[in-house]
């Protein structure tokens, strides 16, 4: 055994963790005089380190210091810090329920973290589908003041429906919601298609219309088509968190990105998670995914293409069945379904407009 | 008082009240290992207020499988790694005359009456110890403030650290044997000496440098 070995040994030997190879370790310390002054050095320096790191207790007040911050804290529901601007940016195309899916899966065998929820459509009152596996926490909604101290009234849902019969004045009013920025959505208008399938796909004319309930377009301009979304998921060990979602920014920034996602997660251990979610039109996608992986190390990278085309034919089916019920019903049963048909509407939209030319890249960091 | 889970459990449902009752059992445990990683009061209250804020917006994720102690220290350590390099303080010495306009000041430091020699000596060598444990990189100290002061075994630390066995028990080797370093380089440049005395620790004046009471 030379001397680096004893070096190396030493604090496992002084732990009592060195169980075969203490004789070994003994008999050279017995007989090297460097290393039998540097381990009792050692000795002696850790035993001055324990005696001067005697517990410190809390100062006075500390508890009420702490109470007082979480008293002030705004209602957050646990652990989830949804930039809120983000939040209120963010598009239909949250109701893509493979977003939610994408990070959910690495959620699978982990019980360690705990994901915030996938944001509510910041849009008006549209239905707020459960985030499956996540929590049911919501993120706090800002409310808009108005002069002369009322809240505001509900705002009118921006929706993207698809351009078949302009809306007529609303007959109805809007339904009672709770008070509500409305998001606006909005369709961009879409790149050259990317592969051969695409290019087959007739260019669809969406725009953004404000819908009132008593209008109900239909969605015959969706026609039932193969349907893929793609999407990309990276998971990056980052030395330093904040400045690592800095660099992601600043990435995305010079491609005109900005996350329609950015949440926080606190594991159970304190450290802290971020995950954004970019809509990156298709031909940038792999210069976006090649800057996200330069960020630290790269623990997982997971391509994901997911045949929507079922889900997009039942939800078209349900809206169908909703929309001649709507037809019908009166009163407050028509608001109801009037707001199941505007989420429907959205998630077909977004299902749509995502499956021709968008690919959805999350990049998760953790530190 | 109840019992430690049933307060968590109403915690987790949003009690306050219980929270509260939480963090007076746990302030102690807590700020100790803050002031310990801090280095300094105030970034030490500012630390453990910050876990307290962070367990309660995470204690629905607390599943009582470790202790709720642990899982505080487990934040904290955490918090702590992940928190920006302290802004280096700057170090004066206190032998090195004081440039002012007026030419040089010589540093007065009030000596209480009746100090005894060995506390004098304790405070220094507190002070060394803190200087050469801010020579190690974050997470040997880390390590070492868990297993020295702490005393957790190394699952408890590999748990806490969410690291392995093995790096564990690398990380605290490194770190100890660069604690060693730093203090006797330190102890040099001081003029005082560790002497080992059956695994105690004494500070010894080498002499070379004229005491300061």
């Amino acid at each position: 055994m030379d001397c680096r070995a004893v070096d190396n040994l030493a604090s496992a030997w002084l732990d009592g963790k060195l169980t075969s190879g203490e004789a070994d370790f003994l008999r050279h310390l017995d007989g090297c005089r460097t290393c039998a002054r540097e381990t009792g050095e050692l000795q002696a320096v850790l035993t001055a380190f324990r005696t001067t790191g005697a517990a410190v207790p809390a100062p006075a007040g500390f508890a009420g210091r702490v109470m007082a911050r979480l008293q002030e804290e705004p209602l957050r529901d646990g652990t989830h810090l949804l930039f809120r601007k983000l939040a209120l940016a963010a598009s239909f195309l949250f109701l893509l329920g493979m977003n939610s899916l994408l990070v959910g899966r690495y959620l699978g065998g982990s019980n360690r973290v705990t994901l915030p929820p996938v944001p509510a459509p910041a849009a008006g009152p549209v239905t707020e589908p459960a985030p499956p596996e996540l929590s049911p926490d919501r993120i706090e909604q800002p409310v808009v003041p108005v002069p002369g101290g009322q809240e505001a009234l509900p705002a009118k849902p921006e929706l993207i429906a698809p351009a078949v019969s302009a809306p007529t004045a609303a007959s109805v009013p809007a339904p009672a919601a709770p008070v509500r920025q409305p998001a606006k959505a909005q369709v961009v208008p879409s790149p050259p298609p990317v592969s051969p399938d695409r290019q087959q796909e007739p260019e669809q004319q969406l725009r953004v219309a404000t819908l009132s309930p008593a209008v109900i377009p239909d969605p015959e301009v969706f026609v039932q088509q193969r349907r893929v979304t793609e999407g990309v998921l990276l998971k990056v060990a980052v030395t330093e968190l904040s400045q690592a979602s800095q660099r992601l920014a600043d990435a995305a920034g010079v491609q005109g990105l900005t996350p329609v996602m950015a949440s926080e997660a606190l594991a159970e251990d304190g450290r802290l998670i971020k995950v954004y979610r970019y809509e990156v039109p298709y031909l940038q996608a792999n210069r976006f995914v090649t800057e996200a992986l330069k960020l630290g190390r790269v623990l997982d990278e997971r391509h994901v293409a997911e045949d929507v085309s079922n889900e997009y034919g039942r939800k078209l089916e349900q809206y169908r069945q909703l929309a001649a019920k709507a037809q019908e019903a009166g009163g407050a049963e028509a608001e109801e379904l009037h707001r199941s048909i505007n989420g429907l509407l959205l998630e077909l939209a977004g299902m749509h407009s995502a499956a021709r030319d968008m690919k959805a890249v999350t990049v998760w960091l953790e530190s | 008082m109840e019992a430690v889970s049933q307060l968590v459990c109403r915690a987790q449902k949003k009690d306050l009240a219980a929270f509260e009752q939480l963090v007076l059992l746990y302030q102690d445990r807590v700020f100790a290992l803050a002031r310990r990683l801090a280095g300094n009061p105030p970034d030490a209250e500012d630390l453990a207020q910050e876990v307290f804020v962070r367990a309660y917006r995470g204690i629905h994720t607390f599943r009582g499988e470790s202790d709720f102690g642990t899982w505080l220290h487990r934040i904290t350590v955490n918090l702590w790694l992940n928190s920006r390099r302290k802004a280096s303080v700057a170090v004066v010495s206190l032998d090195e005359p004081l440039a002012t306009q007026d030419g040089e000041l010589r540093r007065e430091v009030p000596t209480l009456d009746g100090e005894p020699e060995s506390m004098l000596l304790e405070r220094e060598l507190g002070e060394l110890m803190q200087r050469a444990l801010d020579t190690l990189p974050k997470e040997q100290q880390a390590v070492l403030v868990l297993r020295e002061l702490e005393d957790y075994t190394y699952e408890e630390m590999a748990a806490i650290l969410n690291c392995s066995l093995g790096t564990v028990r690398s990380r605290l080797s490194r770190a100890r044997l660069g604690l060693r370093k730093a203090v006797s380089r330190r102890a040099g440049e001081l003029g005082v000496r560790l002497a080992a005395d059956d695994g105690a620790c004494a500070v010894e004046r080498t002499g070379e440098r004229s005491g300061r009471s």
